[in-house]
């Protein structure tokens, strides 16, 4: 299946991570067609586009530039590059590979907002990433994109990249804001957004660097011909980053309308061979487990998977076969929200280390029976009480695991000893739900 | 006013009131832990979650403004539910070693449970160990396990004092709370944050151990350590049966006033109540040996008497700061009464210390200006240099130091003094009474911005003192003069600058005299 | 203040020009990292993030709290080669602990611990976002992927050569 590449058509061209490179690929040609448009049109594009905030919430793009009010003085662009979200890996290559289509994205959304200033927030790990950019903004600033007089225009744009250091909190758009400013990657109370009051208390857009990347091509494309690649209410290709147990893990572009059932069997391969598709997490580590096959066959765009009763999130797809121990899996994934809970709020930072804690012990053979139903009812007290989603994060594949795979975790419980993660086929007969 | 309706009452609020404040105007208590007005909002601990008609999801009360129309649950099923859940998980590192903890029966996590939880633990893990029993700075202890993590004290001290020495390390349920490295929490606002700690988190050098909070007298009253008049309660015990020692006053800890100290104190009138008894004057004396009130009054009489006999222009009084409006006013009466006409209050004497700008103010004096406002005259160099050189016959001195007392007192034929505390003053003073401090008085004091606010009784006089004004009253009886009072607040009446006031009363936080209303002196 | 070289300085001077005037505070993430890298110490003292404070004009609590909040700033020495072995999920089931089980074989150290040679140290990470290659495990700049028991102790080997 040849699909037509945009976001990643780069990838193999080593020559386009440079400006030059980039221009001879006919990049910067949406920023030239943005600069003609005025900005109001700009934003009305992006909205017609059905473009998705990629991040994870899956937000209309357009939308959310709309939020920022249209007054004088500082504005801010964050660009969120702090990507953390367990099985994600699109932002990276997105940065390391193609830096300038990130950066086309940010003037032509700075232009469309009257956005003077421009911070993208990378993860402090990514040092590769973070050069990338550091000599492609280099590069604007030579060769007339950033600084005074954008391509011979009037507008003016600093765009300057900021390193994180280790929280995945910060991937979270105020707790970005937060870290941004200096401080712990402390989330921000809501009200007031950040469109209102973000970056040192002025009117902010945070996106992601995928939705960034985007842009270029709906003003090339043109907003019609970049949401017929999608399908309804979700435009353009999508990145799906797929990993865990599958014959061929990577990253993928692929029309929003692809399933997740085409997408592991006829673009990753399948299962490893010998064994079956157990389960899916569809987008990143915070979305609810999906049962294989029942629960697969589902297009891979925001809302079908919202309907599906999880999330398409940071479209990162994560796969456990029949040999995983979802006991083993759910142990690592709570391990993973305890130990990044800013610890601001009471419930996300007791709670998550608490119901970590619990699967843990059952993980380690020492759980008791009561624990699964202590274990959900806990949840309840975390789930929309903070001030963040973080608890929420924590809770959502807790609550999927323990409810679609009961009879596993009861059976892990019974058999009362740590078993690998890659080993329960082979241990103990799974009964019931996971059993195929 | 937005009209909003809490637990089916309807109310109106102040636009921009948060529905913490709302509720309360509705007689319903959301419960809180990192909430307090004096600071900014941080809606970390999650306790004042509401429930709001039309929110998809609880709200936190404290960061939620009252709106046209807004429909609040603070007692809903959901509502408890989410509280239990946060006391729960608030409780799972919490060491809940109460007998041992000095906050036992002022603690919010004690005070919500039983309100609000009720609930055996489900939580039989070991709990996160801490460091207990932390010197962080001269007055203040931490004990990191009992932490619930609200950051009201970091804010403190970001915000009011400015000086930073706290912060939240780490992050996740290992985070604690922390002096900055290589700091101490030394600054002159320190106390507060044991007062802004909901829990035994924080506690008090001096208070700690020291009393059960259950067994202490409140009074409310006001700091007499400068002339900002900072609103306080006085702790006070004096029941022999549920203490040990002769302690009397425990504490003073802050009461709001938005307009004179907000939520604060400095740590310097914080722990002003141990100059209370402390070298205290008991008695009444005759050149430093202790005698009988009665034989006191009847020789400064007589003293008195035959100065006024060489001439009255040889006998004045140096009345103090130190002292109420009524005392001042009874002093006046007498000089009055008697045709003295030197009187001076001794601004130019008077205790003075460090200001900084905020509270501390240099008069450390609590009532200069309620002696401006009644017209007492302030410097009293002038009539100690003729004290000093053989121009005065008789003085009667009222709680001041004095640099050359033994001068004074050698060229004087009578040196009356009135001292709450022994000095050497007062041990130079011919003939001394023993005077009331102010927490033994009923009376008031007016601050430097001219606000009258009311001094009330938190223990009675130690030993014979009595208070100024019964001084001066006893002293003109052996003058034939009638007393003109039988109570501090009918002399308050007869101050003719205080005179709306005393018709209205002081309320509890103090009104203007009218040399403030008219913006006088 | 003679922490921040002169060339540090330079570079600290660049880095602060970057955010409003009014808004130093924002640069102690980028000011702690060349101070973590180029400082000498390959970790933060207090007087380092002392110094980093005093620089910026802010409260030195404020460099404390983000020092113990990240991950990637620390307070204690690291080996010259400090190993980030990711074990989130997918680098679990594609078989982390096995690679850890290796590198803790050959290299013996528990929690935190640097070898005795200073050259390395091991830390169990989350995830590093390399999801489809995994295991995964970075080494300052270097990232390793679909890494193996045996392919892992190739990778320290070579480390030890080179340091």
């Amino acid at each position: 299946m040849a699909t037509p590449l945009y976001l990643t058509k780069n990838f193999k061209n080593p020559a386009a991570a440079s400006y030059d490179g980039y221009v001879a690929g006919g990049g910067y040609a949406g920023l030239k067609k943005a600069l003609s448009m005025a900005p109001a049109d700009i934003i009305e594009e992006v909205k017609k586009a059905n473009l998705r905030g990629r991040g994870g919430a899956g937000f209309p793009a357009g939308v959310k530039w709309g939020f920022l009010p249209k007054t004088d003085g500082p504005k801010y662009m964050c660009v969120n590059a702090d990507e953390g979200e367990p099985g994600t890996f699109k932002d990276g290559p997105l940065m390391e590979l193609d830096p300038h289509q990130m950066l086309e994205g940010i003037a032509i959304a700075c232009y469309a907002l009257d956005i003077h200033t421009a911070y993208v927030y990378i993860r402090g790990e990514f040092y590769k990433a973070y050069r990338a950019v550091e000599n492609a903004i280099d590069e604007c600033y030579a060769k007339g994109i950033f600084g005074k007089g954008m391509m011979g225009s009037s507008f003016a744009l600093e765009c300057r990249p900021h390193p994180g250091a280790g929280a995945y909190i910060c991937g979270e758009e105020t707790g970005l804001i937060s870290s941004l400013e200096g401080k712990k990657g402390f989330p921000k109370l809501k009200p007031p957004f950040p469109a209102i009051k973000g970056l040192f208390g002025k009117p902010t857009i945070v996106n992601n660097v995928e939705t960034l990347a985007c842009v270029p091509h709906i003003m090339t494309l043109g907003a019609e011909a970049w949401a017929a690649l999608g399908c309804e209410k979700n435009g353009g290709t999508k990145l799906y980053c797929v990993s865990g147990q599958i014959s061929r893990p990577g990253l993928y572009e692929l029309p929003h309308s692809v399933t997740l059932k085409e997408l592991l069997y006829d673009h990753c391969g399948g299962p490893l061979p010998g064994r079956t598709i157990k389960a899916v997490i569809p987008g990143g580590s915070s979305a609810k487990i999906l049962k294989a096959p029942d629960e697969i066959d589902v297009r891979m765009d925001f809302d079908s998977l919202g309907k599906a009763g999880s999330m398409l999130g940071s479209a990162a797809v994560i796969v456990m076969d029949d040999s995983t121990s979802l006991v083993r899996a759910l142990d690592n994934l709570l391990r993973f929200y305890a130990h990044e809970s800013c610890g601001q709020c009471t419930p996300c930072r007791e709670g998550t280390r608490w119901i970590s804690k619990l699967i843990h012990d059952i993980a380690d053979g020492r759980g008791e029976s009561g624990d699964l139903d202590k274990i959900l009812d806990i949840l309840t007290n975390m789930v929309g009480n903070t001030i963040c989603v973080l608890a929420d994060a924590a809770a959502f594949p807790a609550e999927s695991f323990i409810k679609k795979f009961r009879p596993e975790f009861e059976e892990y419980v019974r058999r009362g000893k740590r078993m690998s993660i890659t080993g329960w086929k082979e241990e103990a007969p799974v009964i019931g739900a996971g059993a195929h | 006013m937005p009209k909003i309706t809490v637990n089916g009452k309807e109310i109106e609020a102040p636009a921009g009131t948060n529905l913490i404040q709302a509720a309360r105007l509705a007689g319903a208590e959301v419960p809180h832990f990192c909430y307090h007005p004096g600071l900014s909002v941080a809606g970390n601990c999650r306790m004042c979650l509401v429930e709001i008609e039309k929110a998809p999801k609880l709200q936190i009360a404290c960061n939620t403004a009252v709106a046209e129309g807004m429909v609040v649950l603070t007692e809903s099923d959901k509502v408890k539910k989410a509280r239990q859940g946060v006391m729960e998980f608030l409780l799972l590192n919490h060491p809940i070693d109460c007998p041992i903890c000095d906050c036992a029966g002022e603690c919010y996590l004690q005070d919500y449970y039983m309100a609000h939880d009720r609930n055996p633990s489900r939580f039989p893990l070991g709990k996160n160990k801490k460091e207990k029993a932390q010197d962080i700075g001269p007055h203040v202890m931490l004990d990191k396990e009992r932490c619930v993590l609200c950051s009201r004290c970091v804010r403190f001290t970001d915000e009011i004092s400015k000086t930073h020495e706290l912060g939240i390390f780490g992050r996740g349920s290992t985070e604690e709370i922390g002096l900055a490295e290589g700091t101490r929490l030394d600054n002159d606002y320190s106390g507060n944050v044991v007062d802004l700690c909901p829990v035994g988190a924080l506690t008090d050098k001096d208070f700690r151990f020291k009393s059960r909070p259950w067994f202490l007298k409140e009074t409310e009253t006001v700091c007499g350590g400068c002339a900002q008049g900072c609103n306080i309660v006085l702790n006070t015990n004096t029941n022999p049966y549920n203490k040990v020692g002769d302690k009397r006053a425990y504490r003073i800890y802050p009461r709001e006033n938005a307009e004179v100290n907000q939520f604060w104190i400095c740590d310097e009138g914080r722990y002003s109540y141990k100059a209370f008894d402390e070298n205290r004057k008991e008695s009444a004396g005759l050149s430093g040996a202790a005698v009988t009130l009665d034989f006191a009054l009847e020789r400064m009489a007589a003293g008195l008497k035959k100065a006024m006999d060489q001439g009255k222009e040889g006998v004045a009084f140096l009345l103090s700061p130190q002292m109420t409006n009524e005392e001042l006013w009874a002093w006046k009466w007498l000089a009055e009464s008697l045709g003295v006409t030197q009187v001076a209050f001794g601004d130019d004497i008077r205790r003075s210390g460090k200001a900084d700008g905020y509270l501390m103010k240099a008069d450390k004096n609590p009532n200069s200006r309620g002696a401006q406002d009644q017209g007492i005259s302030g410097p009293a160099q002038a009539m100690l240099d003729r004290a000093s050189s053989g121009g005065l016959k008789a003085l009667i001195c009222i709680d001041h130091e004095l640099q050359d007392a033994a001068v004074v007192s050698g060229k004087l034929e009578f040196f009356g003094g009135i001292f709450s505390h022994s000095t050497p003053t007062e041990r130079a003073a011919h003939v001394s009474l023993s005077r009331a401090v102010y927490a033994e008085q009923q009376g008031s004091f007016t601050n430097m911005h001219g606000r009258a606010q009311r001094v009330n009784k938190a223990m009675e006089p130690l030993g014979d003192s009595k208070t100024g004004w019964e001084l001066a009253f006893l002293i003109g009886q052996r003058f034939g003069l009638a007393a003109p009072a039988a109570d501090a607040a009918e002399i308050f009446r007869h101050i003719a600058c205080y005179k709306g006031i005393a018709e209205e009363g002081h309320g509890s936080l103090g009104k203007l005299g009218l040399s403030a209303v008219q913006g006088a002196v | 203040m003679s922490l921040i070289t002169p060339e540090l300085r330079a570079r600290f001077d660049i880095l602060v020009a970057y955010y409003p005037p009014d808004q130093r505070q924002a640069a102690v993430i980028p000011l702690l990292h060349l101070m973590q890298e180029k400082g000498g110490q390959g970790f933060l003292t207090a007087e380092a993030q002392a110094a980093v404070a005093d620089y910026l004009g802010v409260p030195v609590v404020k460099v404390q709290e983000v020092v113990s909040f990240y991950t990637m700033l620390s307070e204690k020495k690291r080996g010259k080669n400090h190993l980030m072995v990711c074990h989130t999920l997918p680098c679990e089931l594609t078989g982390c602990e096995g690679v850890m089980a290796s590198v803790n074989k050959r290299l013996g150290l528990k929690g935190g611990e640097v070898s005795p040679d200073g050259k390395f140290s091991v830390e169990e990470v989350e995830c590093l976002a390399r999801c489809g290659e995994g295991p995964v495990m970075q080494v300052g700049e270097r990232v390793f992927t679909h890494l193996t028991p045996e392919s892992v102790l190739k990778a320290i080997d070579d480390m030890e050569k080179v340091s």
